[in-house]
Formats: structure tokens, sequence, C-alpha cells
């Protein structure tokens, strides 16, 4: 791992941010302060050197014409002396010179254009009695000589630019090695160790290889942590994913345990509804009439609580699956409208519809999409004793592939203080416990709805003003569709059509249930059918080798042979390869139904079973072309 | 004369074991008239070097050296001023352009010093002190 090719050159780390580039910089800046005191502190002694120097060179001239010197003032003698310092001048470093002997002088030169600041010349002036070249004690004169700034000026000069030179240097050389020993003990083993730690896969067992020379450097430190930290997050990865399965097995038993309820309630409920259907069709009094529909209207509110909680389960599990069909929102609006209309116009509210500019054909789920509006809407009747409700469609945003609907829905109901509204949405809450008594209802209406605005690319929200009225809208994103095919016609009367065309065909019906097969029997021979009845598979498939079915009816759990396997044995007997099986199952999550079509089935009832739908998918099948 | 040339030889000898090349007592004389009794050490070498030439009388000194050849010139500025003839030499060249200060003038002989301090009232010279005689005064002796 660490031994992996390094096809960057280590010095392409010296990034504006890098390690190497901030110690360079700072390296640069303590050096280049260093380096100001120090030229200051050079400039400051080189000034004393310069003068010491020039000192020295004047003694050097000095020694030089002493004898001449001793004579000219041992003699007086002017010219010797005007002589000897126009000599002593024609050294650079002299500015001045003064020959005295006792008082009188001798002689006092002048370098010619040289400027003399008095301070300055009188200062670094040298002085040197002279004795009598033949009495040695005896004091015969002086010679005063004063330097030539210039030239302590030059020498300081050059001092200081040899200084900078040497610090310059020295700061190269300093920065090289800096940069070399922070590239080799440094970045190299650390941006080596950041490229392995990116390759590494803790969990198949790779560990970051101790970098050679490292294991008592920080950097070995810091490798033996990274390791102990791999070691951590494996075990806590180990752990998780145990957790995780506990966790996955108990949502497993979890769906079970709902689709097994699921199928327990949809069984009897399949008896209590079909038996109130068949009793109304035999004929009833209006008393007992009244008592039927009680008895339906009861059903059909258990069933959506079943239907919600099972939704929510779903949408919560993550495997609610939209649908993608081609639907027209005026016809979806129709619809709620509809369904709502008779219980509006008994509690005297008026049902309005706002259908702004929608209009044209969506690809979606409608049926979703309509539990999700049907939720606002019969909220919205419930709670509102007088006044109004007004459906409200508008477009919020409209591209060529898509557009964004909002759905509103505006009371003038009972509204809903602030702290309820904030608790409005989640599953399992309604405004106040004592509404359930009052109003009924799951609580997971807006719950689902909102999930369901989600799934569908949008957003749910409700806003009121208690004693006022309340409005709650969702938005839901949609795929522009093409034109709807021939809508169902609602109009053709589906029992009659069925007596009309199929009057004594021959089908087949599959349950284990007694109950259901009683039921089903019942309402096929209403429209004329005749019907064979299975309790298990192998019967079914018995029967349907030695008879000819026009349609089978099948239900998926039963002993013996179950519906699936049933349906692939009969789908191989000669004759039935095209024969309707249609799949009647108190199972009803979507995963039931992709099975049921998997096995060679045609279409997919679930339990309850109601007579217009059975005919209807029963009259759709027969009536299928090519056949 | 025999036993004093043999008493000198053998101080001679002596001083030249003792003072190198101490070959004779010089003494410095001026012409016994002239009116001056002594002349210290330095007032000789401002004389004889040049520096300041009068006589504590006011007369202006006239110095004259013995001939380069014999010792007793550079035995003079030995004793006077502790310096070698090619010291006096080099001196006087150095003066020598300026032409302000002149040597002390050459004698060709010790009777011709003798002569020419007798015959200047300034002259200065100097002899072996046996050949100073009663014209002349001693102004100056270096002690051994």
């Amino acid at each position: 791992m660490a031994t992996r090719k390094f096809s960057i050159s280590p010095l392409m780390h010296i990034s504006t941010q890098g390690i190497v580039f901030r110690s360079v910089l700072i390296t640069l800046a303590a050096f280049i302060v260093a380096s100001l005191g120090a030229i200051g502190f050079t400039a400051y002694s080189t000034g004393e050197r310069a003068n010491l120097v020039i000192e020295t060179r004047l003694n050097q001239l000095l020694d030089t014409v002493q004898s001449t010197v001793k004579t000219a003032c041992f003699v007086g003698d002017h010219d010797l002396a005007r002589e000897v310092a126009q000599g002593l001048l024609s050294n650079s470093e002299v500015l001045q010179v003064t020959i005295m002997a006792g008082e009188s002088i001798l002689a006092d030169e002048f370098r010619r254009g040289a400027s003399l600041h008095a301070g300055q010349a009188s200062s670094a002036a040298l002085t040197r009695k002279i004795n009598s070249p033949f009495v040695t004690d005896q004091i015969i004169g002086e010679v005063r000589l004063i330097p030539n700034p210039e030239v302590i000026d030059h020498i300081r000069q050059a001092d200081i630019s040899l200084a900078a030179k040497q610090l310059t240097w020295q700061l190269a050389l300093v920065s090289i090695v800096i940069i070399t020993a922070l590239i080799l003990f440094f970045v190299r083993p650390i941006s080596r160790m950041s490229l392995a730690l990116h390759k590494m896969d803790p969990t198949a067992g790779e560990r970051l290889e101790m970098p050679q020379g490292h294991a008592r450097t920080e950097i070995g430190l810091l490798v033996s942590s990274v390791n102990q930290l791999a070691d951590n997050l494996v075990s806590a990865i180990d752990a998780s994913r145990e957790a995780r399965t506990v966790a996955e097995t108990a949502s497993r038993a979890k769906s079970a345990f709902l689709a097994n309820m699921s199928h327990e309630i949809r069984t009897p409920m399949n008896g209590i509804v079909g038996m109130a259907n068949i009793l109304r069709r035999l004929g009833v009094s209006p008393e007992q009439e009244r008592c039927l529909d009680t008895l339906d209207t009861s059903a059909q509110h258990l069933l959506s609580v079943i239907n919600d909680v099972l939704d929510l389960s779903k949408i919560e599990a993550g495997k609610f699956t939209l649908e993608e069909i081609p639907f027209s929102v005026e016809s979806l609006v129709a619809h709620v409208a509809a369904i709502l209309a008779e219980p509006a116009k008994a509690k005297g509210v008026s049902l309005l519809v706002e259908l702004g500019e929608v209009h044209g054909n969506l690809v979606g789920d409608p049926t979703r999409l309509q539990q999700a509006l049907l939720n606002y809407v019969s909220n919205a009747v419930k709670f509102t004793e007088a006044g109004s409700v007004t459906l409200r469609i508008s477009i919020l945003e409209e591209s060529t592939e898509s557009a964004t609907l909002r759905f509103e829905v505006e009371d003038s109901g009972i509204g809903i203080t602030p702290e309820a509204m904030a608790r409005l949405f989640c599953a399992f809450e309604q405004a106040d416990n004592s509404m359930t008594r009052k109003y009924g209802g799951t609580g997971l209406g807006l719950a689902i709805t909102r999930r369901l605005a989600e799934l569908m690319g949008g957003d749910a929200g409700a806003f009121s003003t208690v004693g006022v009225g309340s409005t709650f809208w969702f938005t839901a994103k949609l795929k522009k569709g093409e034109a709807l095919g021939v809508e169902p016609d609602a109009s053709v009367d589906v029992e009659a059509e069925l007596r009309k065309c199929h009057a004594g065909r021959r089908i087949l019906v599959v349950d284990d249930e007694p109950i259901n097969l009683e039921i089903a029997r019942m309402q096929l021979a209403d429209v004329d059918l005749l019907v064979d009845t299975a309790e298990n598979g192998a019967k079914a498939v018995a029967l349907a080798s030695c008879n000819s079915y026009a349609a089978i009816f099948m239900d998926m759990q039963m002993p013996e042979l179950n519906g699936i396997e049933a349906t692939q044995q009969i789908r191989q007997l000669p004759g039935y390869r095209d024969t309707p099986i249609i799949a009647m199952t108190a199972n009803a999550f979507a995963e039931d139904k992709v099975q049921c079509l998997a096995a060679g089935m045609n279409d997919f009832l679930t339990k309850p079973l109601y007579p217009e739908n059975l005919f209807a998918v029963l009259l759709r099948l027969l009536n299928r072309p090519g056949r | 004369m025999t036993e004093l040339s043999r008493h000198l030889s053998i101080l001679g000898l002596l001083a030249l074991l003792c003072w190198g090349d101490v070959l004779a007592d010089v003494v410095v004389v001026v012409d016994a008239k002239s009116g001056v009794e002594r002349l210290s050490q330095e007032e000789v070498i401002n004389i004889f070097l040049g520096r300041y030439r009068k006589l504590p009388t006011g007369i202006t000194a006239l110095p004259i050296d013995q001939p380069q050849a014999g010792g007793l010139r550079a035995e003079f500025y030995r004793k006077l001023a502790d310096k070698d003839v090619s010291e006096i030499n080099a001196y006087w060249a150095r003066l020598y352009f300026s032409g302000k200060t002149r040597p002390p003038l050459q004698a060709n002989s010790a009777s011709e010093v003798l002569a020419h301090v007798l015959g200047n009232p300034g002259g200065v010279g100097y002899l072996e002190r046996s050949q100073a005689d009663a014209r002349v005064r001693i102004v100056l002796s270096f002690s051994p």
C-alpha cells in the first residue's frame, strides 16, 4: 500500500497551503527579521571597523613619512612639510593634513573637491606627536590627519553588502535544508500515508504501513492512531451491521404481521360485505335496507382503516411504489366531488370546485392523488357545519415535460389552533383526542397525504384561523402525457352486458374458505354464469383438466397447492394458455400483485370482493380482443 | 711617546671592546675669544643639524664637519645624537632639495676645522680632545 508508485514528485506537494510552503514562509519571515537586525548591527559595528581600518591605514601612512616629518619639523621646513602633506593627500583615505612645528603651522593641505563636515572630521581625526629626530623625548611638533569620510562610507557599504550577501546565501542554504528536511521527514511520509489511507479498505483488514524510520516519531504515532481508529471503525461497522440485521429481521416480522393481519381481517370482511350484497339483491324491506346501509358503511370504514394502516406502513418501509399512468385532472376532481357531493349536501355545506387553468392529461398515480385529495375534502366536509368547502387546483410551475400542481381545500369550519397545527401531519395524531370520538377517523389521513405528496415530489401543509376556517394544500410534480385513450364507458351496464354476451359460460372459483366460495358463486350466478368451485389448487387443476372454463378466479393462500403453483400448472394444460385467471386475495401488498402477474394471472382483485369490481374485471377479460 | 701610544692603543683596544666604534674622545670647540663659555648638547644638536644656528652671544653659528673619511665625524654624531653617518647623510639628503637649511661646512682636514673655528666669529667645530689647544675653548665634551 505504502509502496504504491508515486508518479507525483514530492516537490509537487509544495502547494500554497502546504506545510512546506508555510514553513518556508515562516522561516523567511524570521530570517528577514533576523537579517534586518544583523544588517543593522553590521552597519553599526562596521562603522567602528571602518574607523579602525582607516586609523590603521593612516598610521601606516604616518609611519612611512615619519622621519621626513621629523626632519621638516626639526628644521621648520615649510616646503618639505608641504611636500609630505601633498604626498599623504595622494592617498584617497586622507582628507586633510596639518603639520605643526611647535605653535607654527608648517603645512595645512586639503583634498580638493571633498566636502568637510567639521564635526565628523574632527571626531575621526588622527593626531601624532612628532619627536625630535635626535633627542628622543623631545616633542617638536605634530601631524594631524583627517580621514576621508567618503572612503569610510565606502568601506562601510562594502561591509554591509558583504554581510547582506552572506545572509542571503545563508538564507538560501537554510531554506533548502528546511525544505529538504520537511519533505523527507514530514511531507513525503504524510502524503504517502494520506494516499494509502485513501486507498485503504479497513473492513478488508487493511492497515497503514509504518513509514520506515518513523516508528518513534509523531508520524508513526499518527499511523498507529489511524490504525487504531480503523480497528474501532471496523468493530463499530460490525456492531451496526449486526444491529441492522436485527432491525431488518424485526421489520420483516412487522411486515409479515401486517400482511397477516390484513389477510385475516379481509377474509371475514369478504363474508360480511358479500353477504350484505347478496341479501340486498334478494330483496329486502326499507327498514332492512337501512340496516344493510349501516352494515355497508361500517364495513367500508373498517376497510379504510385497514388500508390506511397498510399504506402508511408501506410508505414508511419505503415499499410504496407509485403507478405511472395517463389520467385527466378534470375527471379526477370531478370524481372526488361526486363522491363527497352526497355527504356535503346532507350537512347543508356547498362543495365548490375551482379548476383554474388546469387541463390536459398528466402521467401519475390517479388512485393515490385521489386518495390524498379525498383525505382533505372528506375532512373539510366532516369539520364544516355550515358554509362551503372549496376545492381549488392551480399550476405552480410548468415546463414542457412536467407540471407542478397545487391542490387546495378551503373550508369555513371550526379551524385549528397553532399548537394543534404543529402535530397535524404526524401519524396517529388528531387535533384533539376528543375529535376521534366525535368525528371518527384513524388520524392517518393527513400523514398519508403528506407522504404521498412527498413521493410525488411535492409537499403538504395547512393554515387556519380558529372559528373562521382552514386551508389544506399539497403539491405534486406530474409528468405531462399524451392524450388519454378511450376512457372506460361508465354508462355501460356491466351486469347487463355480462348476461347478454356470456350467459351460460362456465367459471371456476378456487378458494379454501367456503364462505368466499359461496359469495362468489352467488354473485356470478346472479349474472347467469355457471360456477364450479374447488377448495384447493390441486382440485382446481384436476377440474380444469376435465372441463373447459371461460375464466378462473383463484385464491392465493390455500392448502396442498397454492394459487401461484395452481396457475402455473393450469397454464400448462391444453387450451388454458390464454384463459383469464384472476387472483382473488386478501393479500393487499404490491409485491403480491407482482407475484400473481408473474405466475401468469391476468388480473388481481383484493378481498373483500365488490360485485361491481368483480363484474368489471370479468367483462373486460372476457371481451379482450383476440378472444 | 711610545709609552703614550702604547697606553693609547691599550685604551683604544679597551674602548673598542667596551664601546664598539668609540675611537676617540670628541669635544666641541669654539674660538676662545668668542665669549661663549658652554653649549648644551641640545644647542650643539640645533647648530649642527640646522634647527637653530645662533650662539648664546647672538652671533650666527657657523658649524663645520670633520672629513667624511675620518672616524671622528661618525664618532661625533654617535655621541651627539646616537646616529650613524648614514642616518645623518639621509637626514641632510631630505633637506637638500628644499634648500633652506644647509649641512655644516665640510672640512677636508682636522686642521681646516681648527682654522675655520679660529677664523670665523661664529665658528663651531669638533676635535679630538688632544687636538684642542689653548686657542680654542671646549664648550661641550661627551662624558664616557
